[in-house]
């Protein structure tokens, strides 16, 4: 999962991408400026958003993401604790909202039921066929079996599940590896997804043509 | 012992109708009974002259005549009703103006009341020789008088009430209706909404309370508001490096040079606050003495010399010997804050110059930076105090903050300005000596 975090503190920001990075894929930008321009460039999954940044107001950009039409999960990150500020952030358009100081694991399953309220399904477990996967766990399971996977193939995995059965594109599954503008060699992803069929069967993983691959429920 | 002012209103009104119904009444009766005797005594008089001029002149008046004088003379009308009979007790004739042919009674002197044509009458009778004069009136006459003294005197009074009234009930209404709804609206007042009194009125002592209260009002909104921005600016400046240590601590391995730099951060938080916290807490006047401004800057500046030269910028001063009235820690602090902000906000290569200069009865100190500046919306809220502007702070707000409070101990004042000529910030004290 692909995962954009807008925190102006350096340390925290710090903190916050060495605790995200071991599940997820995470682009860090520290004013509103890099951010505008990331969500244009990239599909992100969830962002985490502060409000109070150097060029300008993170609920005024929330707003302006709304009016544009962007639906992606917005969880807010603020030490602003007051009654007002989280109703006009939640109102605004944001899915969740946080108040610093929160304990790591707590802002993890946020990020989790966003990620499933994403996907369209309240069940804490996504399921497609005989595949199933435990977010919580960051673990996958065939036939009730847990499977081992590398970080990659994991994180593809993820993200294939969680689209269900629909099709996700070539360019969605490679940011998920490299994130945006890095050095991409689009020949990992081959060779991920041949591992990856290796291990759950072919059929499992199918090739659209033209746009990337989708999970078959088996 | 508490009084409504309605209910006093109330009290008023009721004195005022009783004291004009009893106006009304007393000023009938005794109207009445005085122009009763007036007009007794009128009778009275008139039937003795008439008797007595006619005993002098009556044996040239035949009856005949007689009657037709007093036809002509005493013809009722719709004014007054008189009945005169004279007698002449010699030959037992008699003429009146009246027909009738009720006889003398008694030839006595005095008061006389007769039923005549359905009607009582009172009167006198005098007697002058042989001739009996009856005089009278009729008596409803007299109750007509009185309803028409009545009426001439109860108009009046009660026009007279009506206006007292209104005027009663648009003072209740000026006065007491508009102070009531004014507690109403201010018991619905609370720190969150301090919205000004919304309240109509023609009386001016009414609308210069509620103006004074609104303005009060307003004046303590603000201080409100400030002490809502800064709590929320110290909450922002203590909750992430909170975050941060949970983080870290939370993690795997332990980044202990991230941890250290936030608990010092925090430190340094908590050591601004105390300081702030002791300024809040006043009388340090009682402590001021004589500080040489310019040793005390210089030291400041020469301790600063090496952290201005890591972030690769330059500090020069141009300080001239002035020494004021003050608290050196205080007056130290508040040069730290004021580089610490450049330190913090301004990128290498930006040059600082610290001026104190001396002018008619003022100390200038400046603190001028060829940095980004702060834009002019900005700065204004920083004279408001309302001291946050941006979250890169560590504690920048709280800086600020106290600075404000060092300068007003010591009765100076603190100014945000745009450099001249190049972008930049000068911030400028300007101590009063």
């Amino acid at each position: 999962m692909y995962l954009l975090l807008v925190e102006d503190d350096l340390n925290l920001g710090n903190a916050l991408r060495k605790l995200l990075r071991k599940q997820f894929n995470v682009d860090w930008v520290r004013n509103l400026g890099s951010a505008r321009s990331r969500v244009a460039a990239a599909q992100y999954d969830v962002v985490l958003l502060d409000l109070g940044l150097p060029d300008g107001d993170g609920v005024q950009w929330l707003d302006a993401l709304r009016t544009e039409g962007c639906q992606t999960p917005v969880l807010i990150l603020s030490a602003r604790d007051r009654l007002d500020d989280r109703v006009k952030g939640l109102d605004t358009g944001a899915d969740d909202y946080l108040v610093k100081p929160f304990e790591p694991e707590e802002l993890l399953a946020r990020i989790r039921a966003l990620l499933r309220r994403k996907a369209g399904t309240a069940q804490p477990h996504f399921v497609v066929g005989a595949l199933s996967y435990a977010p919580e766990a960051q673990q996958f399971y065939l036939d009730d079996r847990p499977i081992s996977l590398s970080p990659q193939e994991r994180s593809i995995l993820a993200v294939l599940i969680q689209a269900g059965e629909k099709p996700v594109s070539r360019d969605r599954l490679l940011q998920q590896l490299y994130g945006l503008g890095e050095g991409v060699d689009s020949n990992t992803l081959e060779v991920r997804i041949h591992a990856l069929r290796r291990q759950l069967g072919r059929e499992r993983i199918e090739t659209v043509r033209g746009i990337g691959y989708r999970l078959v429920a088996l | 012992m508490r009084i409504r002012l309605s209910h006093l209103a109330v009290l008023l009104a009721l004195t005022m109708v009783v004291t004009a119904v009893a106006g009304v009444v007393a000023t009938y009766r005794e109207a009445g009974d005085e122009l009763r005797d007036v007009l007794d005594d009128d009778l009275d008089s008139q039937a003795r002259l008439l008797a007595r001029l006619l005993e002098a002149e009556g044996s040239r008046l035949s009856g005949g005549d007689l009657t037709g004088l007093l036809r002509t003379t005493f013809r009722p009308d719709e004014e007054d009703t008189l009945w005169v009979t004279v007698y002449d007790t010699a030959d037992g004739s008699f003429a009146s103006n009246l027909a009738h042919d009720l006889p003398l009674e008694e030839p006595r002197n005095g008061q006389l009341r007769l039923k005549h044509g359905g009607h009582a009458w009172e009167g006198f009778q005098r007697r002058e020789g042989t001739l009996v004069v009856q005089l009278l009136r009729r008596a409803d006459r007299y109750g007509e008088v009185g309803e028409e003294i009545l009426e001439e005197i109860t108009l009046p009074v009660l026009v007279g009430s009506a206006v007292n009234l209104a005027l009663l009930a648009g003072l209740i209404g000026l006065s007491s209706w508009p102070i009531t709804r004014l507690a109403r609206e201010i018991e619905s007042r609370n720190a969150d909404s301090l919205a000004p009194v919304a309240l109509p009125t023609l009386a001016a002592e009414i609308a210069v309370l509620r103006d004074t209260l609104n303005g009060m009002m307003a004046s303590v909104d603000t201080a409100l508001k400030r002490e809502r921005q800064f709590a929320s600016d110290v909450a922002h400046e203590l909750r992430t490096p909170l975050t941060t240590l949970k983080l870290e601590l939370a993690g795997d391995e332990l980044d202990r040079d991230a941890l250290r730099n936030e608990v010092n951060r925090l430190a340094r938080l908590v050591e601004q606050l105390l300081i702030l916290a002791r300024l809040e807490q006043g009388r340090w006047q009682s402590a001021f003495a004589p500080v040489e401004l310019h040793t005390l800057y210089q030291r400041e500046i020469e301790r600063f010399g090496t952290r201005v030269q890591r972030a690769g910028m330059t500090l020069r001063s141009e300080l001239d010997p002035v020494t004021i009235s003050g608290e050196a820690t205080l007056l130290q602090a508040l040069l730290q804050n004021l580089l610490n902000n450049v330190l913090r906000h301004c990128p290498p290569g930006t040059s600082v110059v610290v001026r104190l200069r001396r002018a008619a009865g003022v100390a200038v100190l400046e603190v001028v930076d060829t940095g980004p500046g702060i834009p002019e919306g900005q700065r204004r809220q920083l004279h408001q105090g309302f001291t946050r502007f941006d979250s890169r702070s560590e504690g920048l707000g709280i800086g600020l903050a106290i600075c404000q409070r060092i300068a007003q101990v010591h009765g100076a004042t603190l100014e945000f300005l745009a450099n001249d000529d190049a972008p930049g910030l000068r911030v400028r004290v300007t101590f009063v000596q």
